[in-house]
């Protein structure tokens, strides 16, 4: 009898504990927003008119926008400062910094530039310069006026702070009130955007009274809100500046996001009400919610802003066997990625077969890539010497989850071909190690994949690269490219020679292996959430001024 | 006592001492650079010399161990890499968040441990000591994020009584403080109790049937006086040697607990700090950890004296 009872107990404890894991099943629409691909180029603006600094926002109806609330939101990314601007060095902090900060420019949906504190601008490939016109109107959050010479202060503080973005600006000058010019030391066919997109302006007069300390944990820019609270590792708020310049927003009354550590978690703060948006949901989630009708998924469809996922062989020392094209070609056809992809994301991962998102104006279309063929990875190994295979190590970031999966899967393929590949687990500051001194064998290739290979490819095959570029060969022709797509002076140009590129690197030399997915960047939300641009015009921002709560 | 006390503390500085230098030692050999993690693929040369000078990593090792020693004298913790805090001010609140999980879950374990342990020796063989020592073995066995993510189920996503997760201080809402705190302590005080139980139980078995015990019942002592003023007693010191040791098993146990629960958490700290090598965070977390248990120990011995006086005199 007492076995009975202890067996009752046990059975709907596992009963209850299977429905804790499960998701909500029930059929209802389809919700994903599925956005249209840009064809547009987003490269080098000769010269270019004022869009609006009111930002467009396809998905708000602002003339039913409610005004009010204050909208949670859910992530996994924790700033270690939100409010000085140069050291905010993470792309994936956008989501922050977009509430406090503004630009000179952005992007719209289709990923062409707009302006936002600039009404004007001209790159000129010639003198090596950019010039910008200020809006008019605009102040800090403090009441200060942003000027020509806010811009020339806070340019100088990502240059002290040794930021990409400006290292190759040799001075900055101020035309006039409204006018500021920017001095390249070469020109640069992606310094429009760096400077454009990846500087917020911070008042200069906050900083000189309040300091660098207080703006570390506090904000003074342009934006919609400004931070009212910030503990490090746990929240971020923001209630509205009242000194915002466009007129009628934001529409909300304040923001505030939670750092949640466990995904598990944070599906469930999801479901019982406590965050209305999750930021970079992981492919679970996304799948738990997206026949839901209480969710919208948004995703990025313009290229701006997505990272990929591959597998990256080790080529730069002649002793490993990837140092032949033709091996990390074998590799390439050894494995049926369509399969493994598909089955470990639920079919919602897309697929590339190169350095770009499907669609957007770098995906080269003739790009071949590797379709499953063992005996052809055979053949090429053979042709290689390497008839009778070899011994690898495919390292892993974690035991669980998609990357040990993917790996099980991956070793097995290429024991097919006679690869041995030993998995071997590694934890992130090992895995960090790899990526930035080198490694021997297999590794995952995490990459930025925005639509300008001169920037974003360039941290990777640059001889000097900060991540892989010293585990991989770097051919003198795809060098050649890369600068001449860096000098090219106009839209056309630098994307045949970003077409050209991608061909180069992944069908003749397979240099970065092969490319699994595109990470579209998935943004959740609870229905009643509208407007706010999530994800649409950048992977990793949205719009905070003109998000409202249907509510 | 005050000889054997300031021998256990010498011994104790000892312990403390070799943790510091084992922690940054072993940091600093682990592979990657804390800089380059926390800039990530953007990282330029200038970027990363100035944050190495920001953090004093550019100086030789001694120099940054002995200033972190230094430090630790003044109240000065260094700064956070991941964070860009100062670490004494981060741990503080830390501290807070993890004490108001494990000191209730400890006191809950201990109280109700204790008793149930009894009331099964008492009954021993008995209907309601197999129910208790069945409960106590299932308690043991569970892992606790199971049972966390039970509670969540029924409680936060059926119910909607309690909150999933997060963490409200108690001068923010005293009732914030106890609904955010409730599913917590529990989970965490679960297996720490049931082995309370297991413990007490034992220890009382054995104890009673000493001859003390059979004398005392022969004096025609009450049995409630008996149990609770001579058996257990005695029986509490095997019980507190193995709540001396459930002190760092509760500062682990945290690690699941504060994650499960988004609780921001001395554990869930050092699991970022040591996946981004935070150094100055995991150094200090463990100096801190290290003293904890150290002063724990201490403690625990010092009880035993109080427990059994036949300690105190050899």
């Amino acid at each position: 009898m007492r076995k009975k009872v202890v067996s009752v107990i046990l059975a709907t404890l596992m009963a209850a504990s299977l429905l804790a894991g499960c998701g909500s099943s029930e059929a209802a629409t389809e919700t994903a927003a599925e956005q249209e691909t840009s064809g547009e180029a987003g490269a080098v603006e000769e010269s270019a008119e004022a869009s609006s600094v009111v930002i467009d926002d396809a998905n708000a109806d602002a003339s039913g926008a409610k005004t009010g609330g204050v909208l949670k939101l859910g992530t996994a990314q924790s700033p270690s400062v939100v409010g000085y601007t140069p050291e905010i060095t993470n792309n994936s902090f956008i989501e922050y910094l977009r509430c406090a900060y503004e630009s000179l420019l952005y992007y719209d949906e289709d990923g062409n530039i707009i302006g936002q504190l600039a009404s004007e601008w001209e790159a000129d490939a010639e003198n090596a310069t950019l010039l910008f016109t200020l809006a008019d109107g605009v102040t800090f959050s403090d009441g200060t006026a942003f000027n020509a010479e806010a811009v020339k202060w806070n340019i100088e503080k990502y240059q002290e702070a040794g930021r990409s973005e400006v290292n190759n600006v040799d001075s900055v000058d101020v035309i006039d009130e409204k006018t500021v010019q920017i001095n390249l030391k070469e020109w640069n066919s992606s310094s429009l955007e760096l400077v454009g997109f990846f500087i917020y302006y911070m008042s200069p007069t906050a900083y000189e009274e309040q300091g660098v300390e207080w703006l570390r944990s506090n904000s003074c820019g342009t934006g919609p809100f400004v931070v009212s609270g910030f503990e490090q590792g746990v929240s971020v708020s923001y209630t509205k500046n009242e000194n915002y310049h466009v007129e009628g927003q934001p529409y909300l009354d304040g923001v505030e996001f939670t750092i949640y550590a466990d995904a598990t978690t944070l599906e469930n703060s999801l479901r019982a009400g406590e965050i209305d948006v999750v930021t970079y949901a992981d492919v679970d989630l996304w799948n738990n919610v997206q026949n839901d009708s209480n969710y919208t998924v948004d995703r990025n469809a313009n290229g701006q802003g997505v990272e990929s996922v591959g597998l990256i062989p080790s080529s730069a020392d002649e002793s490993d066997p990837f140092y032949d094209a033709r091996v990390r070609q074998a590799f390439c056809y050894a494995v049926d990625w369509d399969t493994l992809v598909s089955s470990l994301s639920y079919g919602l991962y897309e697929r590339t077969n190169q350095w770009a998102a499907p669609g957007s104006v770098t995906y080269n279309p003739n790009v071949v890539g590797y379709s499953y063929d063992p005996e052809k990875a055979k053949e090429l190994l053979a042709e290689a010497g390497y008839a009778d295979g070899f011994t690898t190590t495919l390292y892993v970031p974690g035991s669980t989850g998609f990357y040990a999966n993917a790996a099980a899967v991956v070793s097995a393929s290429l024991a097919e071909v006679g690869i041995t590949a030993n998995i071997e687990t590694v934890d992130a500051a090992k895995g960090n190690d790899i990526m930035s001194n080198g490694w021997t064998g297999l590794y995952w290739h995490f990459a930025s994949i925005g639509p300008d290979l001169g920037l974003y490819m360039g941290r990777h095959l640059d001889v000097d690269g900060a991540y892989y570029a010293k585990g991989i060969q770097h051919p003198d022709d795809c060098l050649d490219l890369l600068a001449q797509i860096r000098v090219a002076t106009n839209d056309e140009e630098k994307i045949a020679l970003e077409w050209e590129l991608q061909e180069k690197i992944y069908d003749e030399y397979a240099l970065f292996g092969e490319p699994l997915f595109v990470n579209s960047a998935v943004w959740i939300r609870s229905t009643d959430v509208k407007g706010g641009q999530f994800a649409v015009v950048h992977a990793a921002t949205w719009s905070p001024a003109t998000c409202w709560l249907d509510r | 006592m005050g000889s054997y006390v300031l021998k256990r503390l010498a011994q104790s500085l000892i312990v403390v001492v070799i943790v510091t230098v084992l922690v940054f030692g072993l940091m600093h050999l682990l592979p990657g650079d804390p800089i380059q993690i926390y800039l990530g693929d953007t990282a330029t040369p200038e970027q990363i010399s100035y944050y190495t000078q920001m953090f004093g990593l550019d100086q030789p090792l001694y120099v940054q161990y002995f200033k972190w020693i230094s430090g630790l004298f003044h109240g000065e913790m260094g700064r956070s890499i991941t964070y860009s805090i100062d670490v004494s001010e981060l741990l503080i609140k830390r501290v807070a968040c993890t004490l108001s999980v494990t000191l209730p879950a400890f006191l809950l374990a201990l109280a109700i441990g204790i008793v149930l342990g009894v009331v099964s020796s008492t009954h021993r063989g008995k209907k309601l000591d197999s129910i208790l020592t069945s409960i106590a073995n299932i308690g043991i066995a569970t892992p606790t994020f199971w049972v966390g993510m039970i509670l969540v189920y029924v409680f936060a996503l059926k119910l909607n009584w309690l909150p999933v997760q997060g963490y409200v201080s108690f001068a923010e809402s005293p009732i914030g403080y106890l609904r955010c705190l409730i599913m917590p302590v529990i989970v965490l005080s679960l297996g720490h109790l049931a082995s309370t139980t297991r413990q007490t139980r034992s220890a009382m078995l054995e104890v009673v049937s000493q001859d003390y015990i059979r004398t005392a019942r022969a004096k025609g002592l009450p049995e409630h006086r008996v149990v609770y003023r001579h058996a257990l007693r005695n029986a509490l010191i095997p019980v507190v040697t193995m709540l001396g040791g459930a002190i760092g098993g509760l500062i682990g146990g945290t690690v699941v607990i504060e994650n499960l629960f988004n609780i921001p958490g001395v554990g869930s700290l050092m699991m970022t700090a040591i996946t981004n090598k935070d150094y100055m965070v995991v150094q200090n977390v463990t100096f801190v950890i290290a003293v904890a248990v150290v002063v724990c120990n201490l403690l625990v011995d010092i009880l035993y004296g109080y427990i059994d006086p036949r300690i105190r005199v050899n």
